[in-house]
């Protein structure tokens, strides 16, 4: 015998169901067309010059937690020819932000892994005439070693500020049927005042936006700003 | 299939129905849990619980079959159309905690109206034990284990410096004489305390039925036991590490230290259990 009310709930899961699979994002839509990232964005411009660190502590090894987090990790040391000063690039690029899969925030990665932060805020850098780029910055210490970052994190079009924004820019994308892809562009210097630190930083990032070509500043930034930065020269000279 | 019809006292052509709807939810989720959740160590324990729990969920309604009465229908479609709309939610925006929340209430909502609220009642073990399948939001999980993990890699370094062993930490690194581990690594093992619970409770209500307060007494403790166990398979890495090198400590070692650590967390929980149960007044025990 068949209920009716067994019927009732047999149409609604059906129902449940279709929506489920009918309104779930298929399209992605990296803004990494092809090519690395670590040939887009310039190795040496200006005062500075990097080397390539690769993978110090092997944190995107075989089986890690970062390995299916990232495609593509650059990390990268530059130091200004004349001031000496070093900063430390690193850029984790995901393809495909799902939800075990997406980036991972440095607020919630430098205290896991036995740092403090003696500050965390957001900040709004001026990375060109009409363009300021919504990024964080943190001052993290261990018990020998103080560290000043500046990261954003980019997804698909949006740049959240935190965590709740970040979830919030995966719904807004996925309202679109979109899978977009992620970045995680962080900078720091290893300094025990963070205020000289941020500026130095700071400063860096405009530079070095400014000497990326449009392929490589659409994947930092996304479109709307990248355009919005155009073909302008550095603004500031560190 | 003929002990489950017994069990279940008359099976009728609308519990196939049922049954297929629910399939029809359950499969992608169970697929995406497969393919994400259940590869990481802290949902390792997913396939398991789901087993288990379904297998006791079908003991328990046996033993309700004199209670089943169906649900209110209003009660049972309200609970089940929010609960379709938070898997919806959760499957389109690929939220897998709320997808598989919204499933969960699904089933229970489909249960509900089957059987009613007593004897729905009655098989609280087995509905609660299949919310272990809800996984934990990555960073509720981070949030909670992070300040832990602080404290079992702080701990474990200060008892091996204190004998000797010539140990230090900067930053996200252990320096053991010239090797250097993970602080992330050795941590690793506090993202199966979600599966030690689970598999204590379990152990729990097998041995000792469905005693509410019991159970959560001995819930509460199993974060202490982890934590403990967490020291320990430090200390053993740390120490494998020093003596063997790095080699053999990330090797096949560190798979059976994890594997170790699980077992004697277990069997502390077990040895606990033993002890409570002859220590404890009759009030703990009470169903």
């Amino acid at each position: 015998m068949i209920l009716r009310r067994d019927l009732l709930i047999g149409a609604a899961c059906a129902t449940g169901a279709a929506a489920g699979v009918a309104l779930k994002p298929r399209r992605e839509v990296p803004l990494l067309k092809h090519g690395k990232l670590a040939d887009l964005v310039p190795a040496t411009f200006g005062q500075w010059a990097s080397e390539d660190i690769g993978d110090p502590y092997a944190i995107n090894g075989k089986g890690t937690l970062s390995a299916k987090l990232y495609n593509e990790l650059v990390v990268r040391q530059y130091v200004n020819r004349t001031t000496q000063v070093a900063i430390m690039m690193l850029l984790a690029y995901g393809g495909r932000q799902t939800d075990e899969l997406q980036l991972h925030r440095p607020e919630v990665c430098y205290p896991a892994f036995g740092y403090s932060l003696t500050r965390n805020e957001p900040v709004s850098l001026a990375v060109g005439r009409s363009a300021s780029l919504p990024a964080r910055r943190l001052a993290a210490e261990s018990e020998d070693h103080r560290e000043s970052i500046i990261y954003w994190s980019r997804i698909g079009e949006l740049l959240p500020q935190d965590g709740g924004e970040q979830r919030m820019a995966r719904i807004k994308i996925a309202m679109q049927g979109i899978i977009p892809d992620g970045l995680l562009s962080r900078f720091s210097v290893a300094s025990d005042a963070p205020e000289p630190a941020w500026k130095i930083i700071e400063n860096f990032v405009v530079e070095l936006i400014a000497a990326t070509p449009a392929a490589g500043r659409l994947v930092l930034v996304g479109t709307e700003r990248a355009n919005r930065i155009g073909d302008v020269a550095p603004l500031r000279q560190t | 299939m003929t002990e489950f019809r017994e069990r279940l006292g008359r099976v009728r052509p609308g519990d196939a129905l049922l049954a297929a709807s629910f399939g029809l939810l359950a499969a992608p989720t169970i697929l995406s849990l497969g393919q994400q959740v259940w590869t990481t160590e802290a949902g390792a324990h997913g396939p398991i619980v789901l087993a288990v729990g379904s297998w006791l969920l079908v003991r328990a309604l046996g033993e309700t079959k004199q209670l089943i009465r169906p649900g209110s229908l209003p009660l049972a479609l309200g609970g089940l159309l929010g609960s379709l709309a938070i898997y919806v939610l959760g499957r389109v925006f690929d939220f897998i905690s709320l997808e598989v929340v919204g499933l969960y209430g699904v089933g229970v909502a489909m249960l509900y109206s089957r059987i009613g609220l007593s004897a729905l009642l009655r098989a609280w073990f087995p509905v609660g034990y299949l919310a272990f399948l809800v996984p934990p939001p990555g960073w509720f999980m981070d949030q909670l284990t992070a300040p832990l993990k602080q404290f079992v890699s702080w701990a474990a370094m200060s008892i091996l410096s204190a004998t000797g062993v010539p140990v230090a930490r900067e930053g996200v690194t252990i320096y053991v004489s010239s090797y250097r581990l993970l602080v992330e690594d050795a941590c690793s093992g506090m993202n199966s305390l979600v599966g030690l619970t689970a598999v204590s409770l379990l152990y729990i209500y097998l041995l000792r039925g469905s005693r509410l307060r019991y159970a959560g007494l001995l819930v509460a403790a199993t974060i202490p036991i982890a934590v403990l166990g967490n020291i320990v398979r430090i200390m053993v890495l740390i120490l494998l590490t020093y003596f063997f090198g790095d080699e053999v400590a990330q090797g096949f070692l560190h798979q059976a230290a994890g594997l170790f650590l699980f077992s004697v967390d277990l069997l502390l929980v077990f040895g606990l259990d033993q002890l409570l149960w002859k220590v404890l007044p009759a009030s703990w025990k009470a169903e």
